[in-house]
């Protein structure tokens, strides 16, 4: 019997490969391996860049607390435990980000499995040119200090569009930075950081917001969260083309007889 | 020192790639990519700086932005209610507004022009498929011998189809004091015979037949068409341009059902009589063939709107392949290189004719409507030489690695390493061509292409499009996806996903038998950038078995006529054409009009 | 296998390794996949000047040879070019190709009586990995069995990773 539970016993893997960047997405999709913090941005930093609320200002509510609202009893309400926006009855708001195709730190589906993996009360849309996360607004804002301290967030290479996201697979600017029609960022010669000067909805701010200077191409070249032709070939990951191949493989054969894959 | 010391291991043999990158320059200068991305950038297409970002002046970059903003002027001065304006609109030309060549000629146009509402051509293209049917002659011939005892002669029959030239345009036979149509108006409409017989072929009025031997074919694709037609006569009738504008694609088989009836009446001396009801019937129902089908409750539409077309029957009307022989494909890449590669361009060409249908048209404009889908989406497909470089430099991999074999089986297992390998190619070439990544900046753009790619190669291999539609979903959903971590829009890849477990089956909700699929298979109806590669598949798995067309010989050679308005041999070169303002539709109105 | 000759899976008569010269001699059992390319490492490319020069230009490789015997069990061998070295068994690290073959088309490959890629096509083997390294692995075997090698394609030129 305890030879089955060995056999049974399931253990997270997360992601297959044996190189860097495989480490890479591993590292980012498991939540019990914390994430490096770069930057500190302050609060009232982060609510202005996100532009749904005032620093200060309360949360808008679309409910009542949960505690004073009294609901017929629910066996799945009774299980999971509401998030603290969700208990407080907040709305729902988003953040929007989009990653530069060139050494990413972070791509939209690994931002996805990450979110899953990290954050409760999750809506995610993965696009490619941009990935929306829907929270209750105070989950959102402790998610973003996350999204935009950490090794998660390249000031150059990630930028926070609420709109016109068009950029990810542009060529960069002579400073390096992704390109935004809306100039939500620039860098700043002097400081030598990159700068918002336009919230998340490209409406002006008050005061520019820094978010700290740009990973140089060393330090992206091993945070690279893709495969590149001439740093980590795609083509070598055997592993990953193994799985994605028996992946594919049993999809097929369920899809037509499930009986087919019996055994395999 | 133990054996276990001395013995390396393989993970301590790197290798630093970044420094072979300069090794490889001048073999990457002789692509065809390169020089294109560089023509249109005007810069270093393997650099990832543009230096003259925000720098370009806007939208006053390009004269036909300029042009929009000052009909906007225009147009708000005139009716007092503005309309299209640069004030309130995204703020334009902070990125290169790069020129699009044309893929196989030097044809550069503007990005605007190639957006469905502003070119004609691809609105003829879409024209001309929607105002054809097909009716079935030997229907009507038999009703006619049987119920009133006519005759029917090559005699008999050209009159008739002089008279159908009049009917169908709108000229009154039987009945007096009609309302007659302006000839002018429906100069584009006509009908022409199609049979597989010669000797009927050469009895008939040569200017009423659509002679396969003559329109471009190959022989031996004219002998295995003509062949599979059989002695039947079939009418091929196109409606007028202006009709369909009118109305919608239904309108088709209606107008052709009442006017050929009108000439059988004429010609044969018929009257109102009940043997109307059935030829009427033989035209409109028994054995007709539409082009598209109507599409379910929530999608509906009538015959012959986009949606409802199959995907064989898209791989059927276009014409880009007529002057290959019928001949498989692996054979000819494994002893003809330069053929091999004519192979690979017919299929590239042809993407001028099926992306703008499905993906601008079908789901950019009736799905959607207003701006549409990005028309870089369709564009990608015939603009940039981009499928033509990878496909020029995978059909050069083929001829130098396909041993004799007597077939390549359609086996998942054994057919994937080409998927892997071209769509890995493809993926690098991204990688390498900053420029051809900012071109296709859109993932839609890129899984279009990538699964374009994909499909058609196994297809073409195999001859097997099940295993092309198989590797087209694996190549988005699967290879692409773990790559980059990046694929399409927001459920994109949905269809990737279902499509590898539907890929078999023959249920109708599930899908089907691939050249009967079509825009509207239900899981594939919400997304886009797949239908591309499914017809890919359905064309490319003809060649690649040796055919003469994909599903429907009479829709293959009804297309091949030369006098349609649209040219489905040559589709990028119209599409330019219209681009350049030099290509003139069907169904204007300029004779009904004041002078403008 | 000439061009015109249609590729067919075919088993070896008895003994089929006595006839070949640089197996080495004293092998009384039908050779292992090892054994083989072993040998033929040593016999037949080590000593030939193109073989090397070949290799030579090649990047890092680590290749995995995963072979069906009708009678036997699965064989692997670990192949490394550049530098050069073959190992019984699984690599430590991901290989960079995966090629799986049936045995007696794997003997005839490496004999040069059979073009590598012709199993493959007719769906009696696999690969999986990178194909470059595949061109790599059949170079290295046409230079070693013919003297020479075939053009490469453009985009994949010799020393591409």
């Amino acid at each position: 019997m305890s030879e089955i539970k060995k056999k049974i016993k399931y253990e997270q893997q997360f992601y297959p490969g044996t190189e860097k960047v495989s480490e890479r997405r591993r590292k980012i999709m498991d939540p019990n391996r914390r994430l490096v913090k770069l930057r500190e941005i302050p609060d009232d930093d982060i609510i202005h860049l996100l532009g749904h609320r005032s620093p200060g200002s309360l949360y808008t509510s679309v409910h009542p607390p949960l505690d004073e609202i009294i609901e017929t009893y629910d066996p799945i309400k009774d299980l999971v435990v509401p998030s603290p926006g969700a208990q407080a009855g907040d709305r729902i708001r988003f953040i929007q980000f989009t990653d530069s195709f060139w050494s990413p730190v972070i791509a939209p589906w690994l931002r996805a499995r990450m979110y899953f993996n990290r954050f409760r009360g999750v809506d995610t849309v993965i696009y490619s040119g941009r990935e929306i996360l829907e929270m209750r607004e105070r989950d959102l804002e402790a998610a973003t200090r996350i999204l935009v301290e950490t090794e998660v967030f390249d000031p150059a290479r990630t930028a926070l569009k609420g709109l016109t996201v068009h950029g990810h697979a542009l060529r960069l600017d002579h400073d390096g930075l992704m390109f935004d029609a809306r100039r939500r960022y620039v860098y700043d010669k002097d400081l030598k950081e990159v700068v918002y000067i336009k919230d998340m909805h490209a409406r002006m701010l008050d005061e520019p917001i820094p978010v700290g200077r740009p990973l140089t191409e060393e330090e992206l070249d091993t945070m690279d969260v893709t495969y590149r032709w001439n740093l980590t070939p795609y083509k070598s990951r055997t592993e990953i083309l193994l799985i994605i191949t028996r992946a594919t493989h049993f999809r097929i054969l369920g899809g037509f007889k499930p009986d087919l894959i019996k055994g395999m | 020192m133990s054996e276990k010391d001395r013995r390396a291991k393989e993970s301590e043999y790197t290798y630093e790639l970044g420094k072979l990158v300069e090794k490889f320059l001048p073999t990457e200068q002789e692509r065809l990519i390169y020089k294109t991305m560089k023509k249109i950038f005007g810069d270093n297409p393997m650099s990832n700086i543009d230096d003259l970002m925000y720098k370009r002046g806007g939208f006053h970059q390009k004269r036909r932005k300029e042009e929009f903003f000052e009909w906007g002027r225009k147009i708000a001065k005139e009716r007092g209610i503005p309309s299209y304006n640069r004030a309130v609109g995204i703020p334009l030309g902070q990125r290169a507004l790069e020129p699009y060549v044309i893929s196989g000629t030097d044809v550069i146009v503007d990005y605007d022009d190639l957006h469905h509402v502003n070119n004609a051509a691809i609105q003829q293209m879409l024209d001309d498929i929607k105002r054809t049917v097909i009716i079935n002659l030997d229907t009507t011939h038999r009703v006619l011998q049987v119920r009133a005892g006519k005759e029917i002669t090559p005699e008999t029959i050209n009159l008739y189809l002089e008279t159908v030239q009049h009917t169908i345009s709108g000229g009154a036979v039987a009945q007096e004091h009609m309302a007659e149509i302006h000839p002018g108006l429906t100069s584009d409409a006509y009908c022409k015979v199609i049979t597989g017989n010669d000797e009927i072929v050469d009895m008939l009025d040569r200017r009423f037949v659509i002679n396969i031997d003559k329109v471009g074919f190959h022989p031996t694709r004219a002998a295995v068409l003509k062949r599979d037609i059989g002695d039947t006569i079939y009418l091929v009738v196109r409606a007028p341009t202006i009709a369909i504008r009118m109305a919608d694609g239904g309108v088709t088989y209606r107008w052709a059902a009442m006017q050929s009836s009108m000439a059988f009446i004429s010609a044969y001396r018929l009257t109102g009589e009940s043997i109307i009801s059935d030829i009427a019937y033989a035209a409109k129902s028994a054995q007709v063939i539409q082009i598209g089908e109507r599409t379910w409750y929530s999608r509906a539409r009538a015959q012959n709107e986009p949606g409802g077309i199959p995907y064989g029957y898209f791989a059927d009307i276009q014409q880009c392949d007529d002057k290959l022989p019928a001949e498989p494909y692996f054979k000819i890449i494994a002893d003809d290189l330069i053929e091999g590669r004519r192979y690979m361009s017919k299929v590239s060409q042809a993407g001028a004719i099926i992306a703008p249908m499905t993906e601008l048209l079908w789901y950019g404009f009736y799905m959607s409507g207003g701006l549409g889908f990005s028309s870089a989406v369709a564009a990608g497909a015939f603009c940039g030489n981009v499928i033509d470089d990878l496909l020029d430099n995978f059909s050069e991999i083929q001829h130098r690695s396909i041993s004799r074999v007597s077939t390549v089986p359609p086996k998942w297992i054994n057919i994937k390493f080409i998927t892997d390998m071209m769509i890995q190619a493809a993926m690098e070439t991204y990688e390498k061509y900053p420029s051809l990544m900012e071109f296709h900046w859109g993932g839609a753009h890129r899984i279009s292409l990538v699964g374009s790619l994909a499909g058609s190669a196994a297809a073409m291999l195999t001859g097997s499009p099940m295993i092309g539609q198989m590797c087209m979903n694996y190549a988005i959903g699967m290879l692409m996806k773990e790559g980059w971590v990046r694929t399409g829009w927001a459920g994109q890849e949905v269809q990737d996903h279902l499509g590898l477990a539907y890929s078999c089956a023959f249920r109708m909700e599930e899908g089907g038998l691939i050249e009967f699929r079509g825009p509207n298979t239900p899981y594939a109806s919400y997304t886009a950038g797949h239908s591309s590669g499914a017809i890919g598949a359905c064309l490319s798995a003809q060649l690649g078995r040796g055919r003469a067309y994909v599903c429907n010989p009479i829709i293959k050679v009804a297309f091949a006529d030369p006098d349609l308005k649209f040219d489905f041999h040559e589709p990028r070169l119209t599409i330019a054409k219209a681009a350049l303002r030099e290509f003139m539709p069907a169904g204007e109105r300029d004779l009904i009009v004041p002078s403008h | 296998m000439s061009k015109e000759e249609i590729y067919e899976y075919k088993e070896l008569p008895a003994g089929w390794w006595h006839e070949i010269d640089w197996i080495l001699p004293g092998r009384e059992q039908e050779p292992t996949v090892f054994e083989l390319f072993h040998d033929m490492m040593i016999g037949s490319i080590v000593g030939n000047p193109t073989s090397l020069e070949v290799a030579s230009k090649m990047v890092s490789r680590i290749i995995l040879i995963e072979i069906e015997h009708p009678r036997r069990d699965i064989e692997y061998v670990r192949v490394m070019i550049n530098p050069t070295d073959i190992k019984q068994g699984i690599p430590n690290t991901e290989p960079d190709l995966i090629i799986h073959m049936q045995y007696y088309d794997y003997i005839r490959v490496i004999m040069g009586q059979l073009d590598m890629m012709a199993p493959i096509w007719a769906g009696n083997g696999w690969i999986i990995g990178n194909m470059t390294c595949g061109l790599d692995l059949r170079d290295l075997l046409d230079a070693s069995n013919k003297g020479e090698v075939s053009p490469r394609p453009a985009m994949w030129p010799v020393g591409s990773p």
